[in-house]
């Protein structure tokens, strides 16, 4: 009876959030978020792209710095100095939390159950993974993993850039927005085989909406250096 | 003797002449039986005293001078022998042995056909009458046997145009009974009334031109024969004693010859325990019906039998490997019912109890044992638990209250069985597989809103933060 009430649960949901977004809109992020390697190379993309505009940003700031200086010669390693802005300790210990968080969120998404790697997920050791500490473990093991990258991002990305208020708003926001990723994955995990669209839908969306928001001080810097 | 007959004949017909001119008087002859019985006459003519015997007379005298003075009777035997001579332009008939075949290396069932090829160059006149056997001598034998039957060729029986005959001895097996294998030999024993001659001595050199042969040499062989090792089983490998268990098994032997095939039935121990002979033709099956030859009585109930094959042609034996069978089932100790799986829960997780159950009518046996089995893909044969029961006339409900399942059973179909230590009244110690419903498919039994769920996501937020901080207060400062 309960396995009954969860799928009707599911359909439900996923009826309401079809009525929350447009149809078209829902299928192509239901059809992108069940889809394993676009939703993995969107989100490469995402900060590969982000690392070519933030260095393209620094080469430009440098081109720039140099044709002012009027032939006062400055290396790019002082410009770098020069430019670095400290951005206040509890945003970077936000940032760095984020950036953790995101990378966990991504992995929760995509490679805890076999829904959408059936032959990499954490699943495939389901005595662990069905355990009273499973997920935990397996945020534990994502965490370790992408410790250096997440300690090296922030300060690479927001240490060069004018970060406004409501951007630095915006980026501890995807702290709850990341964790509610996360929830709604894990939720996925428990159901699992069963599935609910809405949930997975609103995790994905969350997911790539911390992304971008975290990765937004150099997409707006590129913008406005195109401008 | 015919020659010594003659003599004798001639020399009585002489007898009353010279008894007639005898001058002496006449003697009382040896034979005492005479003057009553009218075999001896005598008459007086003219002072000559004629003395007439009968031929009942002369053989009573000449077996009594062959025993009263042996030497005498030699004696006269030597001087009343004519020897024969035969007509002087008479010459003795060619015989050969003639096997139109190839088959050197033959077998003890193959069919020969040998003949007597014979060349009588003398005019029909002077020829006589020939007598012919077939003389063969086996491997390792030393004297030469006779086979078949006597031929005879007549005088009148050889061909105007080369003057010669054969007689045949067709379709013979001489060596059917042999027991070795190795040379074998082919002469001919003739006889023409003048004299008796062995082809393989009567020529100066052993004779051998086409298909013919003053001695013909074969080589006798022997395929050993062979089981079929796929066609060897007991059938039904278990049963109860008394049920017609058969033994089967197919020999083969390629010259056909009678197989004796021997049974040995060997007891749990190996060792022999009862054996019995059949002779099969080659090819068929031999089958023993143990129920026939009263291998197995009730005290042999609950034994593990094994059995084995010799097999032989009378020239070569051989023996098979031991193969297993039949297992005899125990007698029936207890009578086993309603065996029966219930989840504790109707959405059947794998992490929740299930209540297995057996009734058991066990009347005889103390602390009966009973296991419990359960079968998924991912666990094949699993050891539940086990109960131990006493005896009772009632039946009694055996339960087991068990988690039998992990994670890796999910969504997998289950089978259980109960095993026990007696026999059911199947005479088997265990339920066999019974199906069971399939296994929920959900992993993970904690949901999101419970405390475990609620911890996981707490310390994986928790340690994001903390390592941000900590990574800000190292790295950033």
């Amino acid at each position: 009876m309960s396995g009954l009430n969860e799928t009707v649960a599911g359909v439900q949901a996923a009826d309401m959030s079809s009525s929350l977004v447009p149809e078209g809109l829902s299928n192509a992020i239901a059809s992108i978020s069940s889809n394993g390697l676009l939703g993995l190379g969107l989100f490469v993309l995402l900060l590969a792209l982000g690392a070519v505009l933030h260095r393209l940003n620094m080469e430009r700031t440098y081109r720039n710095v140099a044709a002012t200086t009027n032939g006062g010669e400055i290396s790019e390693g002082e410009l770098r100095e020069e430019m670095l802005t400290r951005q206040g300790s509890n945003f970077n210990a936000a940032a760095i939390t984020a950036w953790m968080l995101l990378f966990a969120a991504f992995a929760y998404f995509y490679f805890l159950t076999p829904e959408i790697f059936p032959r990499h997920n954490y699943y495939q050791v389901p005595t662990l993974s069905s355990g009273p500490l499973g997920f935990a473990t397996f945020g534990f093991l994502v965490l370790l993993l992408t410790l250096a990258l997440a300690a090296f991002i922030p300060k690479e990305l927001y240490g060069y850039y004018e970060l406004s208020r409501k951007t630095k708003v915006a980026i501890m926001l995807t702290l709850p927005l990341l964790a509610i990723s996360i929830v709604l994955s894990v939720q996925q995990g428990t159901i699992f085989p069963q599935e609910e669209l809405a949930s997975r839908m609103l995790a994905f969306m969350a997911l790539f909406a911390s992304e971008l928001a975290l990765l937004w001080p150099i997409y707006a810097e590129a913008l406005g250096g195109m401008r | 003797m015919k020659r010594f007959a003659a003599c004798l004949i001639i020399f009585f017909l002489l007898l009353p002449l010279a008894v007639a001119v005898d001058p002496s008087p006449p003697k009382s002859t040896p034979s005492s039986s005479g003057g009553d019985k009218g075999g001896e006459s005598s008459s007086s003519s003219g002072g000559r005293k004629i003395v007439k015997l009968d031929l009942e007379d002369l053989i009573g005298n000449l077996e009594k001078w062959k025993q009263d003075d042996p030497d005498k009777y030699e004696y006269l035997k030597k001087l009343l022998h004519i020897p024969f001579v035969p007509p002087k332009d008479y010459a003795s008939p060619t015989v050969l042995i003639w096997y139109p075949s190839e088959k050197i290396d033959i077998t003890r069932n193959d069919k020969l056909d040998i003949y007597a090829y014979v060349k009588n160059d003398n005019p029909i006149e002077v020829r006589s009458d020939v007598y012919l056997w077939l003389e063969a001598k086996g491997p390792g034998e030393e004297n030469f046997t006779r086979v078949g039957s006597q031929r005879v060729i007549l005088a009148n029986e050889y061909s105007e145009k080369n003057n010669a005959t054969n007689r045949d001895w067709s379709g013979i097996t001489p060596f059917v009974d042999s027991k070795a294998v190795g040379n074998t030999t082919f002469r001919i024993w003739f006889n023409d009334m003048h004299s008796t001659y062995y082809t393989d001595t009567m020529y100066g050199k052993p004779y051998q031109q086409d298909d013919y042969y003053s001695v013909l040499e074969l080589d006798l062989i022997n395929s050993p024969p062979e089981v079929d090792e796929d066609s060897i089983r007991v059938d039904p490998e278990r049963s109860r004693y008394n049920d017609p268990i058969r033994y089967q098994a197919r020999f083969v032997d390629n010259d056909a010859d009678i197989i004796n095939v021997t049974l040995h039935v060997l007891d749990d121990q190996g060792r022999e325990f009862k054996n019995e002979t059949q002779y099969v033709k080659s090819g068929t099956n031999v089958t023993f019906v143990a129920s026939q030859y009263g291998f197995f009585g009730e005290g042999d109930a609950g034994k593990n039998f094994s059995y084995r094959y010799t097999y032989g042609d009378g020239l070569n034996g051989n023996s098979t490997k031991i193969f297993s069978g039949p297992h005899l089932l125990p007698s029936p100790k207890i009578f086993v019912s309603d065996p029966g799986a219930e989840p504790a829960d109707e959405n059947r997780y794998w992490w929740q109890n299930y209540r297995f159950s057996l009734k058991v009518k066990n009347p005889e046996i103390d602390n009966l044992r009973i296991d419990l089995y359960t079968s998924t893909r991912s666990h094949p044969n699993r050891y539940q638990d086990t109960r131990i029961i006493n005896n009772s006339e009632e039946a009694q409900d055996v339960l087991f209250d068990v988690l039998p399942f992990d994670v890796s059973d999910a969504n997998q179909s289950f089978t259980y069985s109960f095993r026990y230590s007696a026999t059911d009244q199947n005479s088997r110690e265990e339920t066999g597989s019974i199906s069971g419903d399939k296994i929920n498919p959900r992993i993970v039994k904690y949901p999101i809103y419970s405390r475990v769920t609620i911890l996981n996501i707490l310390a994986v937020l928790l340690a994001a933060l903390a390592g941000g901080i900590v990574i800000e207060r190292r790295l950033y400062r």
